[in-house]
């Protein structure tokens, strides 16, 4: 390289007269506070829309609240219309029989009288409610549908005011982050500034260092707000809001219906609202609660299948919902009962280990839901073959319960002897050893508050069950009213608590059981009416197995089963 | 114009002046974004308030609608065993069915009577058609609903108005302080330009600065 040519490159070098740094920061600062008044405008839009979305959170916070008070009144005022008209219908029924059994003809047309006026006053009564109206009654069959009407008038239009709150709390928050961020990076601005006033109080490599930093810094946050107001916000899509309230109608249908038996109606119900959470899905592919709802309308709809009820799992389905659960927490909603049902979909689709961690990490987000994970918990590890270590977590669950009572128990409880009764057919080891011990845990818990029963020392007979003129059968015939039980008890002591549980093709009928104290001697007999409290009653018992339990101080003592055709 | 020549102290003192009446509008401006903010912070409150009171009231009125038509549902149901018993009453020649039917008439009219007794007879009407009476749960709504708009407020559309207004106005009125802040950054540049360059930028800021004073005072008036 010539001397000549290296003579430019030095001129280039040549620092700047501290006459053009004056300039330059002056340019700098003139630039910096015009950004910081970019940023400020942008702060301002951004704080009114979060405003704007908040309020309007709030408003649909509180006329959600007030929308569903005014549903529920709604609910109890047709639900007492339906009292009204079913106590008309008795009285018809009554009638009627009193007009067939009538010795004589005038005494017969006295009774048609009353029969008529009751049928008028029936009509009448229909036309008050809309409960008693199609589609929520059946003409043919008298069936007044009260959880449908239930679903459409309270749970479908509080879930959309609910969702639709969320939603705007989601907007409103994601306006909010981007408001407090223009905010810090205004902050931060006046430091860039304060550097460039800095700079211009020195001379040399300092200044030309505090220049230089103040220039990135100014360069850095003019480049992350660029990015954060660029960055879209979450738009609320109406359509998949509604076809996600949809959704839980069917899916609260079908909770509601499972238990009692109607799994074909369960497992229709539970496809629809996966239908629902399908299409509200791809309106809004970020729908996390969404993907929850799949996953246990997946769940619901694998469990209430045929090939569930016949003893095999289907796999695929509960593969899927887990990875819906999964996708649920990847988009943030993640929560004890996510994983809880995480836990349960990867077990069924075969995932055991994982089933077990997905747990452990449902019990360590909500330990106060000890109970229901812990007996879900129990139920992953049995169906892994560890017996022992379902029955050490039911253990800690039962405790865990008798020292922190819930108004839920019962229902977990009923629930988990559901799921277990279920199992059978899967022929799991120590099944029906877990299944005492959680019948045990829940007469005891819910009837005196203890986790573990008395020991039994009471001993007694097999019931015996009878017809009305006391003929001991096992089967009855499709008329019958009630049945009497007896059963012969040596050693009862006094003051004891009996608990009867009955149940009709496996599932529990409460308003058949019965709780009392033992006030007679330690040798004595039980009897019970199954049916009605008096037995003298037009209703009948219903077709199916019936099953009944005796539990003394919450220990199962006794088992009976007899058949209504 | 040299550095030091009389027109270019001139200059200097005018880009100074105006530098210092630049900042003045945008503080006055930023006092008028405070205002305005204010206000909708003060419209949002109300309508909620109003949001929260024709909540309560819809709750309320829903209750009593409930226990009116309950009642009155009762009332009915008394009334047409009544009416049909009386019917029966009628076509009956037998003096001991006839009393039975008279004792049953006479306990039905009595519980209707009672039922009717917790129903607001205001709102009972007459179908022109049928001649049934029937309790108008519209015309109940609606009228508790007016009544409870006279002592509260129950619409918060006009609040939530009044503030997304005002909240039209703070948005617009900073994005006019980047008006002057553009004027401010061109001042600036010219403070330390070359003579030629500094009137230069000096005339392309006067036009920044009235524009954003036209544009805040409409604003100020139109919004």
């Amino acid at each position: 390289m010539s001397p000549a040519g290296a003579e430019p490159r030095r001129a280039a070098r040549a620092p700047l007269s501290d006459d053009a740094w004056k300039r330059l920061l002056v340019l700098f600062i003139a630039a910096t506070a015009f950004l910081s008044a970019v940023i400020g405008l942008l702060e301002v839009d951004a704080g009114a829309r979060a405003a704007i979305y908040n309020r309007e959170a709030r408003a649909a916070g509180m006329r959600a609240v007030a929308k569903n008070s005014a549903a529920v009144v709604r609910v109890v005022y047709e639900r007492e219309r339906l009292a009204a008209y079913q106590a008309l219908a008795t009285e018809w029924l009554i009638e009627n029989a009193a007009a067939s059994a009538a010795s004589s003809a005038s005494a017969a047309e006295l009774h048609v009288d009353s029969v008529r006026r009751l049928a008028t006053l029936m009509d009448a009564t229909r036309s008050t409610s809309t409960l008693l109206s199609p589609p929520y009654f059946d003409e043919d069959t008298y069936f007044a549908d009260t959880i449908q009407f239930n679903v459409d008038y309270v749970v479908v239009p509080a879930t959309l005011a609910s969702e639709v709150d969320a939603a705007r709390q989601l907007q409103g928050s994601s306006w909010n982050g981007k408001r407090e961020l223009h905010a810090v990076c205004l902050t931060v601005i006046a430091v860039a500034l304060f550097l460039f006033g800095l700079a211009s109080t020195l001379r040399g490599p300092l200044r030309r260092s505090f220049a230089v930093v103040g220039m990135t810094l100014s360069t850095a946050l003019a480049v992350l707000v660029l990015a954060t107001a660029a960055r879209p916000s979450p738009k609320m899509v109406d359509a998949a809001l509604k076809s996600y309230a949809d959704a839980v109608g069917d899916l609260t249908y079908a909770a509601y219906v499972g238990p009692l038996g109607q799994s074909e109606t369960a497992a229709a119900r539970a496809v629809k609202a996966i239908e629902g959470t399908t299409a509200a899905i791809d309106a809004w592919p970020e729908y996390a609660a969404a993907f929850e709802l799949r996953g246990q309308a997946r769940l619901i709809a694998a469990e209430e299948s045929a090939l569930a009820q016949s003893g095999e799992w289907p796999a695929a389905a509960f593969a899927a919902a887990a990875a819906d659960f999964g996708r649920a927490i990847a988009l943030g909603r993640d929560s004890g009962s996510l994983e809880d049902l995480l836990a349960w979909a990867l077990f069924c689709a075969g995932s055991a280990e994982e089933a077990v961690a997905a747990s452990q990490r449902a019990l360590a987000l909500s330990p106060e839901q000890r109970l229901r994970f812990g007996l879900r918990l129990a139920l992953i590890r049995l169906g892994s073959g560890d017996s022992e270590g379902a029955l050490r977590e039911v253990e800690a669950a039962l405790l865990y319960a008798e020292e922190h009572p819930l108004g839920s128990n019962a229902v977990t409880l009923r629930e988990a002897v559901r799921a277990l009764r279920r199992l059978a057919p899967l022929g799991w080891s120590g099944r029906e050893t877990i299944e005492r011990r959680v019948k045990e845990g829940a007469v005891s818990l819910i009837h005196h508050g203890k986790a573990t029963p008395q020991p039994l020392t009471a001993r007694l007979s097999a019931p015996v069950f009878a017809d009305a003129d006391g003929k001991a059968r096992i089967t009855f015939p499709s008329d019958t009213h009630a049945v009497r039980m007896h059963i012969g008890a040596t050693d009862l002591a006094t003051g004891a608590s009996l608990v009867g549980v009955v149940t009709r093709d496996g599932i529990e009928q409460p308003a058949l059981g019965w709780s009392e104290t033992w006030t007679g001697s330690a040798t004595g007999s039980i009897d019970r009416l199954i049916g009605a409290p008096s037995g003298l009653t037009i209703f009948h018992l219903a077709h199916g197995e019936y099953q009944v339990e005796v539990y003394v101080d919450g220990a199962l003592a006794n088992v009976g089963t007899f058949r209504v055709e | 114009m040299a550095p030091d020549s009389e027109g270019h102290v001139r200059l200097k003192i005018a880009i100074g002046i105006l530098v210092a009446t630049t900042t003045v509008l945008g503080a006055l401006v930023g006092w008028r974004i405070a205002v305005a903010s204010g206000e909708a912070g003060a419209g949002d409150s109300r309508g909620l308030q109003a949001v929260q009171q024709a909540a309560n009231a819809g709750t309320s009125i829903s209750t009593f609608l409930s226990t009116n038509l309950s009642f009155f549902a009762e009332y009915q149901e008394h009334a047409d065993r009544a009416a049909l018993v009386e019917r029966a009453l009628a076509r009956e020649a037998d003096p001991q069915r006839r009393q039975a039917l008279e004792a049953e008439a006479l306990r039905e009219r009595s519980l209707a009577a009672a039922a009717r007794g917790y129903v607001n007879a205001d709102y009972i009407a007459v179908d022109p058609e049928s001649g049934a009476e029937y309790f108008d749960g519209n015309r109940f709504w609606d009228a508790q609903w007016a009544e409870t708009a006279v002592t509260e407020d129950l619409n918060p559309v006009p609040s939530f108005a009044r503030a997304d207004q005002a909240r039209t106005r703070a948005r617009a009125l900073t994005g006019v302080t980047l008006g002057f802040s553009i004027a401010l950054f061109l001042l600036s540049a010219a403070s330390v330009a070359s003579p030629r360059r500094m009137r230069v930028l000096a005339a392309l800021a006067v036009p920044c600065i009235v524009a954003a004073c036209i544009a805040a005072g409409l604003l100020e008036v139109l919004l």
